[in-house]
């Protein structure tokens, strides 16, 4: 399965990935509408900064997700590809999955549409598609491949 | 930059109908040009300080920004326009719709075009595929930059050019495609490094005056490697018999440099490159050495008939430096006389030279001398020479090129054909 993976060697934590985030998951033509009419979604992936190292984390995808076990309505699920999701309309919004993520990679959403958590479904994507994180990395920092 | 300009060079731009105050700009900028101010909640930017380095206008995500300058832009546009062109046998994607359509155009007119080869023999033996040799224009690159050079040498199958004062150990894996440039005397230094170069150039600077030093130094070189080893001299009034001193010792290849640092010689003492090259021609087949010698030529040449040009009026291979410079993203701020390049190439601070990934660069390096090299065969299949070994010191092949008189006589082109019957 390919999956989202980081090189932190070329990260310049310019955080372009974040905002081509939330501009993809809000349904708007461009960026320049998602930010500046209506609130966009909030961001799937993160860059975490300090002076050594940025890495930009996003769900892992993992085999046995510990947010998975945590829901208690069986909100999140493993779909036939393997991508974690979240199905919002049984989700209480009781944020066990947030706070079971070892990677920190759900995130409470801030925008009035959608449901209460957040996290990286891979864009629904089609078969020879590239995420929009990983188109707009000026550098190749964010790889989208298979590893075994 | 630590003194500010009393006017400014380059103003910046910003569409404040188009800012989302991502602040992008602010986190790339290595000479703290854009800030945010919390009193209006709004990017502002500081244009005296702005260098002109363009990094933020492209990695700005709703173009936003933008800056103005004096100069003109349009060269700088163009090389950049060749270097971003990735061609689909490198990317390993299908032939594009033009390229069937041509194909198509072929078959239906029963036409094939001309086959031309553009490989070149430089110093008797070494072949390579183009006649471009990878250089740069700054005197220190970073790690990085050498990197993506080598790669992109090694896939296209030419040489690139690294001077010993850049020399690091991490290097030595990629010295396979390599000219170590030399401009010391002390042999010792250097000498473990060049038998894992493909060559050695010796460059003519204050330490190294003249050509008889440059013999001198290259027996004492070869009396223990057989590396073959080049000379790199400057084109002053002196270059001729220069020339001929080295093609008669054991020296082969002979660069010719024409930017001359002012402690050596007098400011404007260098001569122009056409002008160099045919008398160097001129003078080497009347000796009888032509053949045995091969010319190497910098010379800001940008594009493929520049380099058409030159080898027409007797040059062997030419040298690119500010093409490859601008393929790896320098926009010629000059603010690499302060080491703090925004794009990572001419720095020595490790957090500016993670900028430049050297897997890109090498790409665009690739396409550039790709695409140069195309245009260079449709200039060949034009012209009656079809490899660029014919081309070589074909001086009436340039008589269709549109120059004027002086420039005809200055260069000894023959006339041929209605010209001929024009100057009777």
């Amino acid at each position: 399965m390919k999956k989202i993976y980081v090189n932190e060697d070329w990260c310049i934590n310019c955080h372009l990935c974040e905002l081509y985030c939330s501009a993809a998951s809000s349904h708007s033509v461009d960026l320049l509408t998602a930010f500046k009419k209506g609130s966009p979604a909030s961001s799937k992936i993160f860059v975490e900064t300090s002076p050594f190292v940025n890495l930009p984390v996003s769900c892992r995808q993992c085999n046995e997700p510990l947010c998975l076990s945590a829901c208690i309505t069986n909100a999140i699920t493993k779909n036939k590809n393997g991508i974690v999701c979240i199905d919002n309309t049984r989700c209480t919004g009781c944020y066990l999955c947030v706070a079971s993520c070892p990677y920190g990679c759900i995130f409470p959403e801030k925008s009035s549409s959608g449901g209460f958590v957040t996290k990286c479904e891979l864009c629904n994507l089609q078969f020879d598609d590239v995420p929009p994180c990983v188109k707009a990395c000026p550098n190749n920092a964010i790889v989208y491949e298979e590893r075994g | 930059m630590s003194l500010k300009y009393l006017q400014n060079r380059f103003s910046i731009i910003r569409n404040m109908d188009k800012c989302i105050s991502c602040k992008v700009c602010i986190n790339q900028c290595a000479n703290n040009v854009h800030s945010f101010n919390t009193y209006f909640n709004t990017v502002i930017s500081d244009s005296s300080k702005c260098v002109n380095c363009q990094r933020c206008v492209l990695l700005c995500p709703t173009n936003a920004l933008s800056i103005y300058k004096n100069s003109q832009t349009d060269e700088i546009c163009r090389i950049y326009s060749l270097c971003d062109n990735i061609p689909y046998f490198y990317s390993k994607k299908t032939p594009s719709m033009i390229d069937k359509i041509e194909i198509n155009i072929y078959n239906l007119f029963k036409y094939k075009p001309q086959e031309t080869d553009t490989s070149v023999i430089i110093n008797g033996s070494l072949k390579i595929d183009s006649p471009f040799l990878i250089s740069h224009t700054k005197n220190y690159v970073s790690l990085n930059a050498y990197r993506s050079m080598s790669i992109a040498a090694e896939k296209s199958n030419t040489l690139y050019f690294i001077p010993f004062e850049n020399y690091c150990d991490n290097l030595q894996k990629y010295l396979n495609n390599a000219i170590l440039q030399i401009k010391t005397c002390d042999i010792n230094s250097y000498i473990h490094i060049i038998p894992y170069c493909s060559a050695a150039v010796i460059c003519q600077n204050e330490f190294i005056p003249d050509s008889d030093k440059i013999v001198e130094l290259a027996k004492k070189i070869s009396a223990v490697t057989n590396v073959p080893i080049f000379a790199k001299i400057f084109s002053t009034s002196d270059i001729i018999e220069d020339t001929l001193n080295l093609a008669m010792s054991d020296i082969k290849t002979i660069i010719i440099e024409y930017d001359i640092p002012d402690n050596i010689y007098p400011a404007g003492s260098s001569m122009l490159p056409e002008l160099t090259i045919s008398l160097i021609d001129k003078n080497l087949t009347e000796t009888g050495l032509r053949k045995s010698v091969s010319i190497i030529t910098s010379g800001n040449i940008n594009s493929s008939d520049e380099c058409f040009k030159v080898m027409a009026l007797g040059a062997n291979a030419v040298l690119l430096d500010k093409p490859v410079m601008m393929a790896l993203g320098c926009h010629q701020c000059n603010d690499c006389k302060n080491l703090n390049c925004n794009w990572g190439i001419s720095t020595d601070k490790v957090e500016l030279q993670k900028r430049l990934n050297y897997n890109i660069g090498a790409i665009k390096i690739y396409n550039l001398l790709n695409n140069l090299n195309e245009n260079l065969k449709k200039y060949l299949a034009s012209s009656a020479a079809l490899t660029c070994k014919k081309l070589v010191g074909q001086k009436k092949l340039l008589s269709g090129f549109n120059l004027s008189d002086n420039e005809i006589s200055a260069l000894q082109i023959p006339y041929i054909g209605l010209w001929e019957a024009k100057k009777k």
